[in-house]
């Protein structure tokens, strides 16, 4: 067997190997995750103890983050006069 | 399961064919038919059969397998017309001249990601330019040497800073909230064009007004960094008819560059050295102020301080006066043998900025590598590495009185800024900011360092008569780092007073990675019988791209040092986005009656991270045909109609899909994760926007190739836009992002090509073009909303069902006084053409380009802030406006806000863009240029040197927002045009 033979069967070789990790790869999922802000999906796919923590605490800030934007000071003082 | 039926179809192919009859071995000699020069590089075939082979440096040619009967041998290469010659049963040596094709009528166009057909044939109207036409005159981009030379892009500069950004927009809109951009290829590999932002609004402020976007920072997408020198062709896909292919990416386009190579033979060298200096081309001039009540009656009683009369200062020309040298030093070596053969080059550039400490250089290395490996097997690897640095001032949108032009609308000409004799700079007395004072001491500088490397493998697994397969593998990387590093010394005048903290650092560093590998298999059919050929290719590609970028914003600078750990108040942010694609291709090309008849199917089907359902296949086909018609008519030489169907996507942004939540808020320093305030909800079934257009046209040339003609018509219908709805409060949240609306594109291209003169002495080369878009929102499932600007009172996009998509609406008045907002607008032209004239005589070589756009609007807001400052050239001139006397400057005022129009201009305008007078050294006199000299060129040549235009600001190619799908003719305080003019000694060695 001649060298340029050996070559051309190991191109052949090469490139379907390749294009067989690439069907392989049509299999992998494309999941990237937001990597800039945690996400709602994450805390309720993978919760973990401190995010679950770190939500409760978004529960107390989010009752009062903006009220006074969205609502007026009447709303405000009416969820503080609640909670006292 | 459809893959294997592919597969078994393939099998059945090869099966099938027949067995090879008895043949024989041809030899030849390809020459020029002008000079007598052997032509290497030419393509020479056997009609009805998969045989081919390419002459090598002598212009000579073997190819073995031919039948023993009569054939036609066809030759064919890139700048020459092609021949078919019949070639006899007993002949097996023949010689053959080729003639010139000056209009490139001759070129084979990439029309899938594996193949390639003969533009005779092409389905689509594909504009190619060549490498010449490139660079012929220096260009610090890529896209800024292509304005007005591709029928149908509209390509504009976001500003006249140095070293880019500009929008290279392909058969008008295609889409509202997505990428703008095309998809540039390079030698086969997806390169990045992103735009990064400086991060100059930290010191502008530019986001504190109604656009909260960094888009303001006059930022330059990366496509800037290749080196037009490399060029060796480029072909633009302008609609999903033609880059159906390239799939989900591939909506507004595909840019295919080709980069150079070597070729065999001889080692050859070229080097250019150009030398040249640049001027602003247009300022605005400020009012002159006759008397101290006019000084007084716009600046105040303060202006009585430095009212002289007669005296007065033009503040422009002392910023953006100079006239700096630039140089470009471009060499590139060439050669090989039968079985290696390279290219290499390097660029050395170094362009002044007409404003001090701006400027641009620009560093490249390139080496292009072929290799065979025997007859079946050949590597290709392309290299690049690039280093550039712009340095790119501060202009554009602020709300601190910063940036230069937003601080001269309010300082009168008769203040003098100039620098002190012991190097100070006098303070501004009308606004807290010297602009001569802060482009002395100021830097924004961009340094970017990049590599593109990508390789290629083809095997020619079988070649036969009758048939052949060949598989490709290919992959790239192509990496770029980018720091932008701004300093803003605590000496400048604005500096205290801008945040109470005297001096600003930023640094911004981002690092982006593309990633492609892909593979190929192409199988050619000709049956023996010649009745046709069948072009059979799949493939299956892979991506990715990741971008991230870190940004410091340092204030109070301790000790007068220039980085950023030298501030008190330091504050980080980073921001990470990528995004991976897989993707698979099949198409069939089927060339029939006599090579007449080409038609052609395909699909690509991808997927990708940035869709909701990132397992879920998106398909995007397409069907063309073409037919050609040799010698219809009378001096006729042939016509060709063709149409052409497809469908592309235009992908979900990084970040649309996901639900985010705010970790900003705390409770004594316990972080509370919370939905924000307006938050937005990822939709569950985000997915690319889809555009299916239809293109068709007729082609015809005449005289021998002496004209050629091509016309064509096209509508792109772009379904599922992403769009922005507002939720009801119950739901929790503010806004979501879904697929929605139709948008459409109409449009004309013709382009016309002469050779009016040809002769040996003297050639004549014109051509011209014209093409002309309109968009419809055929339907908008949410209320009408509005788009980039500044509100109604200073003009803004706005979206509403049938409607232009790029309509501009503002405030104006009903006669019976009342204000509504309407269309007072739009920003797409009535039409573009161009027109070029390429001489020569003799020696000597004239070539200029003229760009045209007629129509469309802007909006001007630096004239506003002009008036604002009651400081317009032409505030004080005296005008006559409802029988009210008064003056225009403060008439413009009186109408606003009530009629945004008065500040919206006519955006026509007309550009040299380029002209070019060119010497080649008779062989007499070469001797002198050195040893060893082959060829000598000089020539004087200049860009952008003369422009008409009514458009009252620096220049209607403006964008105040850089690159937008929809959103650029907003003109804020931009940096000023250029003109550049050349002069060049080119030698070959």
């Amino acid at each position: 067997m001649t060298t340029m033979r050996i070559l051309s069967m190991r191109v052949t070789s090469l490139i379907a190997t390749v294009a067989v990790l690439l069907f392989a790869d049509a299999c992998k999922d494309l999941i990237v995750p937001d990597y800039n802000n945690p996400g709602l999906d994450d805390l309720i796919n993978n919760p973990t103890p401190t995010k679950i923590a770190q939500a409760s605490q978004g529960l107390l800030v989010g009752t009062r983050v903006g009220i006074g934007e969205q609502n007026g000071y009447v709303s405000l003082l009416g969820i503080v006069g609640r909670e006292s | 399961m459809r893959m294997s039926c592919a597969v078994m179809a393939l099998t059945l192919l090869l099966s099938s064919v027949p067995a090879a009859a008895q043949t024989r071995t041809i030899t030849g000699t390809v020459t020029d038919a002008a000079t007598g020069q052997p032509l290497e590089g030419a393509r020479v075939g056997v009609r009805g059969t998969a045989l081919s082979v390419t002459t090598g440096a002598d212009g000579r040619f073997t190819l073995g397998n031919v039948p023993q009967g009569n054939v036609i041998v066809a030759i064919r290469r890139i700048g020459n017309n092609f021949v078919d010659l019949p070639l006899p049963a007993g002949q097996n040596e023949l010689r053959v001249a080729l003639t010139r094709d000056p209009l490139r009528l001759s070129d084979v166009v990439v029309t899938g990601q594996a193949t390639a057909v003969d533009r005779r044939n092409l389905a689509n109207a594909v504009a190619t330019v060549s490498g010449e036409e490139v660079s012929r005159v220096s260009a610090q981009t890529v896209e800024q040497a292509l304005q007005g030379k591709v029928v149908g892009a509209s390509i504009q500069a976001n500003s006249g800073a140095p070293g880019g950004g500009m929008q290279m927009r392909l058969r008008g809109v295609t889409s509202i909230n997505g990428s703008s951009e095309p998809l540039y290829v390079v030698d086969g590999v997806v390169v990045s064009n992103v735009a990064i932002p400086s991060n100059q609004n930290a010191v502008t402020r530019s986001t504190q007004g109604s656009n909260p976007s960094l888009t303001q920072d006059n930022q330059v997408n990366r496509i800037a960094d290749l080196n037009p020198n490399d060029i060796e062709n480029i072909e633009v896909l302008k609609g999903a008819s033609a880059s159906a292919i390239y799939g989900s990416r591939a909506s507004n386009g595909v840019v295919i560059i080709t980069t150079r190579r070597g070729r065999s033979g001889e080692r050859r060298i070229n080097a250019t050295q150009r030398i040249g200096v640049s001027k602003i081309s247009n300022t605005l001039g400020s009012r002159t102020f006759t008397s101290l009540a006019d000084a007084t009656g716009a600046f105040g009683a303060s202006a009585a301080n430095y009212f002289k009369q007669g005296v007065v200062y033009d503040h422009e020309e002392e910023l953006a006066g100079h006239t700096p040298v630039s140089s470009e030093s471009v060499v590139d070596v060439s050669g090989g043998d039968s079985d290696t053969r390279y290219f290499a080059s390097g660029l050395w550039k170094h362009d002044g900025g007409i404003i001090d400490n701006t400027g641009y250089g620009k560093q490249s290395v390139r080496a292009n590598l072929d290799q065979d490996f025997g007859k079946r097997l050949n590597f290709s690897l392309q290299t690049d590495a690039t280093k550039s640095l712009a340095q790119r001032g501060l202009t554009n949108n602020d709300n601190a009185s910063v940036s230069f032009w937003m601080v001269f609308p309010f300082t009168p000409s008769f203040v003098d800024l100039r620098r002190n004799p012991d190097g100070t700079f006098p303070p501004n007395p009308f606004v807290a900011s010297n602009p001569l004072q802060t482009a002395a001491l100021m830097k924004n500088d961009e340094k970017v360092l990049r590599s593109i490397l990508s390789g290629r493998l083809t095997y020619n697994a079988i070649q036969r008569q009758a048939y052949n397969l060949k598989f490709t593998l290919n992959g790239g990387a192509d990496q770029f780092s980018q720091e932008n590093s701004l300093l803003f010394p605590p000496e400048l005048q604005f500096e205290p007073t801008d945040d109470g903290e005297p001096g600003t650092a930023l640094l911004s560093n981002s690092n982006n990675v593309n990633l492609n590998l892909g593979t190929n298999g192409v199988f050619t059919l000709t049956p023996a019988s010649g009745a046709f050929t069948a072009t059979t290719s799949v493939g299956v590609n892979g991506s990715s791209r990741d971008l991230r970028t870190s940004r410091i914003v340092s204030r109070n600078l301790v000790g007068g040092l220039g980085i950023v750990g030298a501030g008190t108040d330091v504050r980080v942010v980073e921001q990470r986005q990528r995004v991976e694609d897989f993707g698979l291709f099949a198409q069939e090309e089927f060339l029939t009656l006599s090579e007449r008849l080409l038609l052609t199917a395909g699909i690509n089907a991808d997927r990708s991270s940035a869709n909701s359902d990132t397992k879920k296949y998106f398909y995007y086909p397409k069907f063309s045909g073409s037919l050609r018609f040799p010698q219809p008519f009378r001096a006729t030489d042939e016509a060709k109609i063709r149409v052409a169907y497809g469908q592309s996507g235009n992908q979900p942004l990084f970040g649309q899909k996901f639900t985010p939540l705010s970790a900003i808020e705390n409770i004594a320093g316990l972080p509370g994760l919370v939905v924000p305030v307006q938050g937005t909800v990822g939709s569950t079934n985000l997915h690319p926007e889809r555009q299916r257009e239809v293109e068709a046209g007729v082609d015809a040339t005449f005289g021998g190739g002496r004209a050629a003609l091509e016309l064509t018509g096209f509508r792109k219908d772009i379904s599922d836009l992403l769009l922005q709805r507002t939720l009801a409060p119950s739901s929790g949240f503010g806004f979501e992002v879904f697929n929605g609306g139709k948008l459409r594109t109409t449009g004309a291209e013709v382009a016309v090509n002469l050779v009016p003169i040809q002769s040996a002495q003297t050639e004549w080369i014109f051509r011209t073009s014209f093409a002309s878009t309109r968009s419809k929102i055929t339907s908008l499932p949410v209320p009408t909303f509005r788009g980039l600007g500044f509100g109604t009172a200073l003009g803004s996009f706005q979206f509403e069902e049938g409607a232009s998509a790029t309509q501009i609406v503002g405030n104006d008045s009903l006669p019976n006084g009342a204000t509504v907002v309407r269309k007072i607008g739009d920003a797409n032209p009535d039409f573009n053409m161009s027109f070029s004239n390429n001489l020569r005589f003799k020696r000597l070589r004239l070539y200029g380009l003229l760009d045209w756009q007629h129509g469309g609007s802007i909006i001007n807001l630096t004239k506003f802030l002009y008036d604002l400052g009651s400081n317009t050239a032409d505030y004080a001139d005296p005008i006559t406006y409802g029988g009210l006397q008064t003056t225009k400057g403060a008439n413009r005022l009186r109408l606003f806000p009530k009629q945004t129009g008065v500040y919206v201009e006519d955006a026509s305008f007309m550009k040299l863009r380029e002209l070019t007078l060119s010497f080649d050294v008779p062989e007499t006199m070469i001797s002198r240029f050195g040893r060893g000299v082959r060829t000598a060129e000089l020539s004087f040549s200049g860009r952008n040197l003369w422009t008409h235009t009514n458009y009252t600001g620096m220049d209607p190619e403006v964008s105040n927002f850089g690159n937008q799908p929809i959103g650029r003719n907003i003109d804020v305080a931009p940096f000023p045009p250029s003109r550049s003019f050349w002069f060049s000694v080119s030698l070959g060695y």
